[in-house]
């Protein structure tokens, strides 16, 4: 992949990421290094985060209110783990995040699903 | 390296508020644990993380303006409290320096070369006329009971008995010194007279008042 692609997957990646996040804790809670996993798991490798990424998204996310966290209490040898969850405010962003994004998809393609004419 | 010096490695070159710093170095830390837990090699965990400068980039870049600005003010705060410390220890240190060096100092006796000559010279002249009214009256309250004929005989007798008529003072050397807070300045000076020469040694407090007397 040259340069340039890799300028664009990353600023149409990123657009998109905040959204990602929240569908994943829709279901349940989960801490940092398991979104990592996850992402790039269900997206087939497209979606491979850093902790230089997700981080700063997860904090973002949590001061706009979206999504809340909390460390686990340790069991046995375990090391305690910072868990987010999806707020009230969260799904309902997510809702519209959602819509957003179906209504650009839906425009997206029917732009590029168009047959070229000279 | 251990999980807690490539983690270090990592904070340290992110831009932000030392709470964030501290949330991002404590799941750093879980996260690496958590995968060490899982089996995963520190190795291998950290060449997926990869270069700690790199993840400081990653998290610099996508950190929030609200967080940046955090870091700026307090990077602006450490420089200026560093600046106002200095500036205390340097205001701190001139204070000492006033204070101990009589030159300097605010309560210090402000008399000139002149001023001290003139006023041993009269001391001197006041002792020879025997006048211990008007040099009492030039003197600091401490100083009045001693300056009786009776005692001043006492000492005089005491180098010699028959000094001679006075002729001439030599040269006057003084010197300012600081005693228990209180500026003074003390004058030496030879007397000549026709059998004997007597040195003094003449204290003036910072008002010019004779604040002590010795001869020899």
């Amino acid at each position: 992949m040259n340069v340039q692609n890799e300028k664009y997957e990353r600023q149409m990646k990123k657009g998109v990421l905040d959204m990602l996040v929240l569908k994943l804790l829709e279901s349940d809670e989960k801490y940092g290094y398991q979104l990592i996993s996850e992402l790039n798991e269900k997206s087939d490798g497209v979606f491979i985060l850093k902790e230089g990424t997700l981080y700063p998204i997860l904090y973002r996310l949590e001061d706009e209110a979206f999504i809340e966290s909390n460390w686990s209490l340790p069991e046995g040898k375990q090391v305690s783990r910072k868990y987010y969850s999806i707020t009230a405010k969260g799904k309902a962003a997510l809702e519209q995040i959602a819509t957003t994004w179906n209504s650009i998809q839906s425009g997206i393609d029917k732009i590029m699903e168009t047959p070229v004419t000279k | 390296m251990t999980p807690n010096q490539y983690v270090k490695a990592i904070t340290r070159h992110v831009t932000c508020s030392k709470a964030k710093k501290k949330e991002i170095k404590l799941q750093l830390l879980s996260d690496m644990n958590a995968s060490l837990e899982g089996g995963e090699v520190l190795e291998n965990i950290i060449s997926r993380m990869g270069k700690p400068a790199d993840i400081a980039r990653e998290f610099n870049e996508n950190l929030s303006e609200e967080e940046l600005m955090k870091y700026q003010k307090s990077k602006r705060f450490r420089f200026f409290g560093v600046i106002a410390v200095i500036l205390i220890i340097i205001l701190f240190l001139a204070s000492i320096l006033l204070w101990l060096m009589p030159w300097a100092s605010g309560t210090h006796s402000s008399a000139s070369q002149t001023e001290i000559d003139t006023k041993t010279e009269e001391v001197i002249t006041l002792l020879n006329e025997n006048d211990f009214d008007t040099l009492s009256n030039l003197s600091t309250k401490e100083m009045v009971p001693y300056l009786t004929k009776d005692y001043i005989d006492k000492a005089r007798n005491g180098i010699s008995d028959n000094w001679g008529e006075y002729k001439s003072l030599g040269k006057i050397y003084s010197q300012e010194i600081l005693q228990k807070g209180k500026h003074y300045t003390v004058v030496q000076v030879n007397a000549s007279y026709e059998n004997i020469s007597v040195t003094y040694t003449i204290t003036f407090d910072q008002d010019m008042n004779l604040a002590g007397l010795y001869m020899k």
